[in-house]
């Protein structure tokens, strides 16, 4: 379980995050939605104690203050934004990194760790990419990849930046069927998405940050058509249809609802 | 697995050529000498023995050519780790001691000893603490700087603070002693392992293997530092610590290895670039191509650098000649879309 309880966040004056307080229960698909600059990245740093808060971020009761880098990799794992590999490893190299948390300071990954990061590369089904560069698969295999090195290192919370930033629809649907097959099998996954579609097809609860403000709840009663509008700032619509005896929701800008566009 | 084989008959192959070209090394030189001569010297090494003939040969090899060639050896290995180190550290694999400022740094550390004639130990300590502070100054300039932090941003920071302790040097030769200082500092400066004495061996050895030595150990969180600072933090991390650790380590072996020989150029960028060709990015294993390999450059460009005219040529220079080029390629891969490293 990840908690926080009264968390704020300064840089200098201006207040990025205000008191804000939530509950996450294991085996969950979180989604964190917020404009540009909301302060979500900042969340997530908080939660991963690499900068300076007040309040109390504690996962299963425990303080991550007081968790030493290499406790706190083996609870919480964090996938940044897709961004350009500063380092080419192969797929396998990339997942075996995942266990240097468990390593002691001049150990090598031996048979165990090896035996572990081929175990996530199997859950995920990747495991005939192993040799593959790791720049030369296509972007939602990456975002496996990195998943596989969260399973490898044993946390049982995944921090995703964004993870289908810059993906294409196929890879999109790849890597998010595989979060919610995870979160189903006992993961709490938070990830952050620009896309209300996304979150509300696949999140089975919303963290929504408006100007420092968190809401959460339930897909249904977070995104509503109002909130949407009011997040955004334009009118959206939300709409439910039933797809093959299932409920979906989905929601859609209204035309001609800007008005500097309307004027053009 | 294919690549397990490839890697072990690489390293293999590594360590035959270095003790293939250890005893090569030792056979050749101005002074000729037999080759059962030679290995009944060196056999004589081992037993024990001497006769009057292996005697001169002993002496030559003890005085003049061993200390050369371990030294050779350990400077292209500490070097070659050393560029390596950086590399992974500032995530750019343009980057070395020489492109960073360390080299600079530690020469201005050194040529001020060298000037103000102090010991053996003032002049690698003064080198060291001159090759930490330009390292600092670049890193720091690189922080502060407003713009992306691009590899190339990093690369003119070096080469700016490169030219301010280059130009520090050049000012130690202008107001230098012509007939003593000036000759000293030049001659030292262009990169040379000759006039490499036992000595030397003694006091350089503890030093590039005590640097060294850390990098290995750390070499699979080298791994993990290179992925950059938040994903490292994330994967349990203490990147701060590490880093500083691995810089000093890096450092330290640098400043030591110009406060011996001098400039020797382009070796800690080449060197690590053909081990990641040879077996790849993982440092657990390319970390020892790069340490073998290095190791074994230095040695046969210092051969060349000692037989291939009747006076020697500088080895710095020879290294330029070989290196600028490959950092040619180097660049031109960078800017392509999937970049090589």
């Amino acid at each position: 379980m990840l908690t926080l309880k009264d968390v704020s966040v300064h840089f200098g004056k201006k207040q990025v995050l205000k008191n804000i307080s939530f509950n996450l229960d294991f085996g969950q698909s979180v989604c964190l939605l917020g404009q540009n600059g909301a302060g979500k990245t900042t969340l997530f740093r908080t939660i991963l104690n690499t900068i300076a808060y007040s309040g109390q971020v504690l996962i299963n009761d425990q303080p991550t203050k007081a968790l030493s880098r290499i406790q706190l990799a083996q609870k919480i794992a964090y996938i940044p934004q897709n961004h350009e590999v500063p380092v080419d490893f192969t797929v396998f190299e990339m997942v075996l990194l995942g266990t240097t948390a468990k390593l002691k300071t001049f150990q090598q990954p031996g048979p165990k760790e090896v035996a572990q990061a081929k175990a996530a590369l199997n859950r995920l089904g990747i495991a005939h990419l192993q040799d593959m560069p790791f720049s030369q698969i296509s972007g939602g295999e990456q975002q496996l990849v990195t998943i596989a090195r969260s399973l490898a290192q044993n946390s049982r919370v995944i921090i995703m930046d964004e993870p289908c930033a810059n993906l294409d629809f196929g890879n999109q649907t790849l890597v998010l069927e595989m979060i919610r097959q995870l979160t189903q099998q006992g993961l709490l996954i938070l990830q952050s998405t620009h896309d209300p579609n996304q979150a509300l097809r696949y999140a089975d609860q919303i963290l929504l940050l408006e100007s420092g403000h968190l809401s959460s709840g339930a897909p249904k009663e977070i995104l509503t058509s109002a909130r949407l509008s009011a997040l955004y700032g334009m009118p959206v619509q939300v709409f439910q249809v039933t797809v093959d005896g299932e409920e979906i929701q989905f929601c859609l800008a209204k035309k001609g609802g800007l008005p500097h566009v309307a004027n053009l | 697995m294919g690549n397990t084989r490839k890697r072990r008959w690489v390293l293999l192959g590594l360590t035959l050529a270095l003790g293939l070209g250890v005893l090569i090394s030792g056979y050749l030189g101005k002074y000729p000498i037999a080759f059962h001569q030679y290995l009944e010297a060196i056999s004589g090494f081992f037993k024990g023995t001497t006769t009057p003939a292996t005697m001169r040969i002993q002496t030559i090899l003890m005085n003049v050519r061993w200390p050369r060639i371990i030294l050779a050896v350990l400077i292209g290995a500490g070097t070659s780790v050393a560029g390596a180190t950086y590399q992974a550290l500032f995530q750019n694999p343009m980057v070395s001691q020489d492109i960073l400022g360390a080299s600079q740094g530690a020469a201005f550390g050194a040529a001020l000893g060298l000037f103000l004639q102090q010991s053996y130990e003032i002049v690698v300590s003064w080198s060291f603490v001159f090759g930490l502070l330009a390292v600092s100054v670049v890193l720091f300039l690189n922080r502060i700087i407003p713009g992306n932090r691009s590899r190339l941003n990093m690369i003119l920071i070096g080469m700016i603070v490169s030219a301010l302790f280059s130009s520090a040097v050049s000012f130690l030769k202008l107001i230098g002693d012509p007939t003593n200082t000036l000759p000293a500092i030049t001659y030292w400066l262009m990169g040379s392992l000759s006039g490499i004495k036992m000595q030397d061996v003694y006091y350089a050895t503890p030093l590039l293997i005590g640097g060294m030595l850390p990098i290995m150990l750390l070499r699979w969180r080298l791994n993990v530092v290179a992925l950059g600072n938040e994903e490292a933090l994330s994967l349990g991390i203490n990147v701060t610590v590490l880093r500083s650790i691995l810089i000093v380590c890096a450092t330290l072996v640098t400043a030591t290895a110009v406060s011996v020989s001098g400039m020797i150029g382009w070796v800690g960028l080449v060197v690590p670039h053909f081990a990641r060709l040879l077996l790849g990015n993982n440092y657990r294993y390319t970390m020892w191509a790069t340490a073998l390999g290095g190791g074994l450059f230095l040695l046969i460009v210092d051969d060349f650098a000692r037989l291939l005219t009747t006076s020697e040529i500088p080895i710095g220079i020879l290294t330029s000649v070989v290196g600028a080029p490959v950092f040619l390629i180097l660049i031109a891969q960078n800017n392509r879309p999937t970049g090589g490293y």
